[in-house]
């Protein structure tokens, strides 16, 4: 029955499969790295709460590059599903 | 389901040059970003009436986050790029979000499909959600970093692209470029799908929360576009700092 299912897929739907999968499994890392870096930015802050200006910005951007490996996915998902 | 197509349509065109649904808001954007900065600076005053202290806000954060990343004097160097990036995008990215701007609203004809139905396409769209837009000014912000650079550090900076690894520094150089602009058109046409798909799912009140949460990224993107352009253009012209600070040294 699983083979049928799977006999039965034409290639465009392999592709909608596929970009359910990139940005799905391409969310994975970038999640995890961006609550590493809130999660040790709001460490600092609630240790030393002046620095909360000195530590917002470069957590910001920090956050930003984790976030363009989600976008990567995100974009290769919108060309398979596009297809 | 509303279908968002990742090319923006080419609305009209003038001598040849096609121009697109986005271009056409980024010409708009520009048009209402220089006539509000006239209008804020004609009338410039010791003490600023509100239309001129917004502004002076907005120059006075910018300067400060720059003074803390390059420096008293290449923060004010590099001031009027970051800061026009910073405008540009931001009134873009809110512009974007407004009633008229995106999906469903206003249409106009551009030719027939297969079926000789009318194809329609919207004449605004929120400028960033084009990959060509930022390209555009990620290719600025290369070019005009690499060129600080050169100037700046000469032969000591081309020698870095040779010694130790002859591809990885290009590679950097090139790929940080391409981030740049895939990053901002990424997370505008992203937040430009999320909403047509909440405004399809839940009608009532859920696409407002959502519509708040686009005024935050608007802002965070167009940071986050400055600040990168800014570290960029400041890494370029270390050799110089270095140079400025050794002087410095040495004179007293």
């Amino acid at each position: 029955m699983f083979l049928d299912l799977l006999l039965q897929q034409t290639p465009a739907s392999y592709g909608t499969l596929g970009a359910g999968l990139a940005i799905g499994l391409g969310a994975i890392g970038p999640g995890i790295g961006i609550g590493i870096a809130v999660g040790k930015a709001m460490e600092a802050i609630g240790r030393n709460p002046e620095a909360s200006g000195t530590v917002f910005l470069p957590m910001i951007i920090g956050v930003a590059f984790a976030e363009a490996v989600a976008i990567y996915a995100l974009i290769i998902a919108f060309v398979l599903s596009g297809r | 389901m509303p279908h968002i197509e990742l090319a923006s349509p080419v609305i009209f065109s003038i001598a040849g040059l096609s121009i697109t649904s986005t271009i056409f808001t980024a010409y708009l954007v520009s048009a209402v970003l220089i006539v509000i900065s006239l209008a804020a600076t004609r009338r410039m005053e010791l003490v600023p009436g509100r239309f001129q202290n917004l502004f002076e806000m907005a120059v006075e954060g910018i300067l400060g986050i720059a003074t803390q990343t390059a420096g008293d004097r290449r923060a004010r160097r590099f001031l009027p790029l970051v800061l026009t990036f910073f405008l540009f995008i931001l009134l873009s990215n809110w512009m974007g979000i407004l009633p008229l701007f995106g999906d469903g609203e206003i249409f106009i004809r551009h030719g027939v499909d297969e079926h000789a139905e009318p194809l329609l396409a919207n004449i605004f769209r929120s400028a960033n959600s084009d990959l060509n837009v930022t390209g555009a000014m990620a290719l600025i912000v290369f070019v005009w970093a690499e060129y600080l650079g050169f100037r700046s550090g000469g032969l000591a900076y081309l020698k870095e692209f040779i010694w130790p690894g002859l591809l990885i520094e290009i590679i950097g150089h090139v790929s940080r470029a391409v981030a740049l602009a895939l990053r901002l058109f990424g997370n505008i046409l992203a937040g430009e799908i999320l909403l047509a798909i909440m405004g399809t799912l839940v009608p009532v009140l859920i696409p407002s929360v959502f519509l708040g949460f686009e005024v935050f990224v608007g802002i965070v993107q167009a940071l986050i576009f400055a600040l990168l352009t800014l570290s960029f253009m400041t890494l370029a012209t270390e050799h110089e700092a270095h140079q400025a600070a050794a002087a410095e040294s040495s004179h007293h």
